[in-house]
């Protein structure tokens, strides 16, 4: 009884010593001041400088006011607001493993805004020798023939539009369910043909603490090499989301990883984007810690995004857009630990 | 999932930084176990413009019409001392050769060649600093010495408030301008889908981008600098008191214009316009010419790898 009193108030920094060096052994954070995360403080950091021109990182550390398995779960599963405007997701839809053809009924073409019209009107253009999106050859040269035939039959741009992305995405996810992140189709319509696979590894390769110590579940998602194989069954996503001057779909699988202690490792991988981007991985752990006679979660964050504009973006430039990525990244973070205190 | 994405990308295409960054002082230190890479990139603007026949006048004198063609090449060289500190180093020439009557009292040529030294760092996450200076030669040309040689600095800083607002204050510093310390603000602003308004000296403009690759622009160009006369230049203009003189030339031009991006990390603009101010203000001897407002083109060329 004396040794449970004992326990019972123990600082809250001592308990949760463990995963704040944890984080210091393998992130670029080297200060972790708990009671300031406890009070709904965010730190973000950049990602270092790498000789992978096209990639960018960073890292973020933050307290979320829920038991690390609702955290999980809430990153698995919550869908983004389309009804927000400012929030500028256009469709989100849940995915079927395997993938139905119906998975994306729901997807609508707002053409009253900018850069859906100019997603569709591009999509009127694509060729098996020229594109602006994200594709293989095969892939464009199908996206033609729809397009063909859809003119034939006098449809509307729209829905032309509609028939061919679906019928893309739909074989990309396809794609994806059966031979897993190892071998997502590349982009052979690039100059220089771009392999998502390729990209991610390069990524985590260019930060290799990280990498270490989310071996496990990049084993487990075939990131990296592993004998077994893909052991952890994703929930899938697609979405249409207004990314830049065009709109741009991508395809995203969440996997959850639990591990000892009531941690929980999570990677959430945008395996393809249509355009402004190749890949965007981002990966949690979750630790459980004590507070107020609950538990929260004590969340360390890396994002590593791979884009081909990042190849011409250097110096001043790419400091500014290392910080402006944090800022946005700080403010969904942000947003986050107040959208999962109003589920139940 | 990633929302945060869709929200950062239209910044790639645009230049943030009007003045540049301050030193790594966070709170949460951060420790780079990886060095920087030791790749050096290069920042190169070349520009070259014309403008047509402006009477020139001091009160109601008038001194005849006065035709202007103006060039600058500058190559910047980047490199990271460290993650948070970028050493600047390169060169920048300047060049006003003005097409001025018989027996005009005014220089036909203001011209300066200068290094360029700057460092920009991070202050926090949200800050951005640069200092530079040009130590140059700031003349006519006519006959240099150590008395053409100045060294004219801007310090500023940019507040990264997201990825549609930075807000930039400056001061420029030229120990041999008749007001040595000017300060200045500006803003960028991207408020709506494809307008921005880039309101950063020196060259202030709202911006339309009609696609990925062309933005139609309008806006201002401030122009100039602070020159010295050549030793014999009264003698030599039948101006007494105007030998070794310091001059101020500023000028303002309006218009519109076009940028293209035939490659990601490269711009063709083209513009054109009034040049609506122009003046020589030799302030020390309270003597100053003004220009009458005349039609202007102008290209330029800027490439960064």
């Amino acid at each position: 009884m004396v040794l449970l009193a004992v326990v019972a108030l123990l600082p809250c920094a001592l308990l949760a010593g463990d995963p704040v060096e944890e984080i210091k052994g393998f992130s670029l954070f080297e200060k972790v001041n708990l009671p300031g995360l406890l009070k709904g403080e965010v730190i973000t950091e950049r990602g270092p400088l790498t000789d992978f021109r096209r990639g960018i990182s960073g890292q973020s550390c933050y307290v979320v006011r829920r038991p690390p398995a609702a955290v999980a779960e809430y990153i698995q599963n919550a869908a983004p607001s389309t009804t927000n405007s400012s929030d500028s997701v256009y469709f989100h839809a849940k995915l079927s493993s395997p993938v139905r053809d119906s998975d994306l009924d729901g997807l609508r073409f707002n053409l009253q805004r900018s850069d859906v019209r100019r997603l569709v009107d591009r999509t009127q253009s694509v060729t098996a020798n020229s594109t602006d999106f994200c594709m293989s050859r095969a892939e464009a040269s199908r996206i033609e023939a729809v397009v063909r035939e859809g003119k034939g039959r006098a449809l509307a741009p729209g829905e032309i539009a509609k028939q061919a992305w679906v019928e893309m995405l739909l074989g990309r996810v396809r794609g994806f369910q059966e031979k897993g992140l190892a071998n997502i189709a590349p982009y052979d319509m690039e100059k220089t043909p771009v392999g998502p696979s390729d990209e991610m590894r390069r990524l985590l390769g260019e930060e290799p603490e990280v990498q270490a110590h989310f071996r496990g579940l990049l084993e487990d998602t075939a990131i990296l090499p592993s004998r077994e194989g893909v052991r952890l069954k994703p929930a899938c996503y697609a979405e249409l989301m207004d990314a830049q001057i065009v709109a741009t779909f991508d395809l995203g699988a969440v996997f959850v990883k639990p591990l000892a202690n009531g941690e929980i490792q999570v990677l959430d991988c945008q395996y393809y984007s249509s355009n402004a981007y190749y890949v965007l991985l981002t990966l949690f752990h979750l630790w459980p810690i004590p507070v107020d006679g609950g538990t929260a979660t004590l969340v360390w964050r890396g994002d590593f995004l791979s884009a081909s504009l990042l190849d011409v973006t250097r110096g001043t430039t790419r400091m500014a857009w290392g910080l402006l990525m944090m800022r946005e990244i700080k403010r969904s973070i942000q947003t986050f630990q107040k959208d999962i205190l109003k589920v139940p | 999932m990633n929302t945060w994405l869709r929200r950062i990308f239209p910044l790639a295409v645009c230049a943030v930084v009007g003045f540049a960054f301050a030193s790594t002082a966070h709170a949460a230190a951060k420790k780079r176990k990886k060095a920087a890479s030791e790749d050096v990139s290069w920042e190169i603007n070349s520009d070259a413009a014309y403008v047509a026949g402006s009477q020139t006048r001091s009160g109601d004198v008038k001194f005849g019409h006065m035709t202007e063609t103006s060039s600058s090449f500058q190559a910047v060289a980047s490199r990271h001392l460290n993650e948070g500190i970028i050493l600047r180093l390169g060169g920048a020439w300047d060049r006003y050769s003005f097409g001025t009557p018989v027996n005009s009292p005014l220089p036909n040529t203001l011209q300066s060649g200068a290094a360029v030294m700057g460092v920009d760092f991070q202050v926090a996450s949200e800050w951005l600093v640069r200092f530079e200076v040009q130590p140059g030669v700031y003349s006519d040309f006519q006959d240099i010495t150590l008395d053409d040689v100045n060294a004219p600095a801007t310090l500023g800083a940019s507040w990264l408030y997201d990825k549609d607002l930075q807000i930039v204050f400056g001061l420029s510093i030229d120990p041999r301008r008749e007001i040595p310390i000017m300060p200045g603000a500006g803003i960028r602003w991207q408020f709506a889908d494809r307008w921005t308004l880039n309101a950063i000296l020196p060259h202030p403009r709202l911006e339309w981008a009609m696609s990925e690759t062309l933005t139609l622009n309008a806006g201002m160009a401030l122009k100039g600098g602070s020159y010295r006369l050549a030793d014999d230049y009264g003698d030599t203009h039948n101006r007494p008191g105007m030998n070794g003189v310091m001059v101020d030339y500023s000028e303002v031009r309006c218009g519109l214009g076009a940028a293209w991006k035939p490659h990601p990390a490269v711009e063709v603009a083209v513009e054109g316009g009034y040049m609506v101010w122009r003046t020589f203000d030799a302030w020390a001897r309270n003597v100053s010419f003004r220009g009458d407002p005349a039609p202007y083109g102008g290209i330029s060329v800027t490439a960064g790898f």
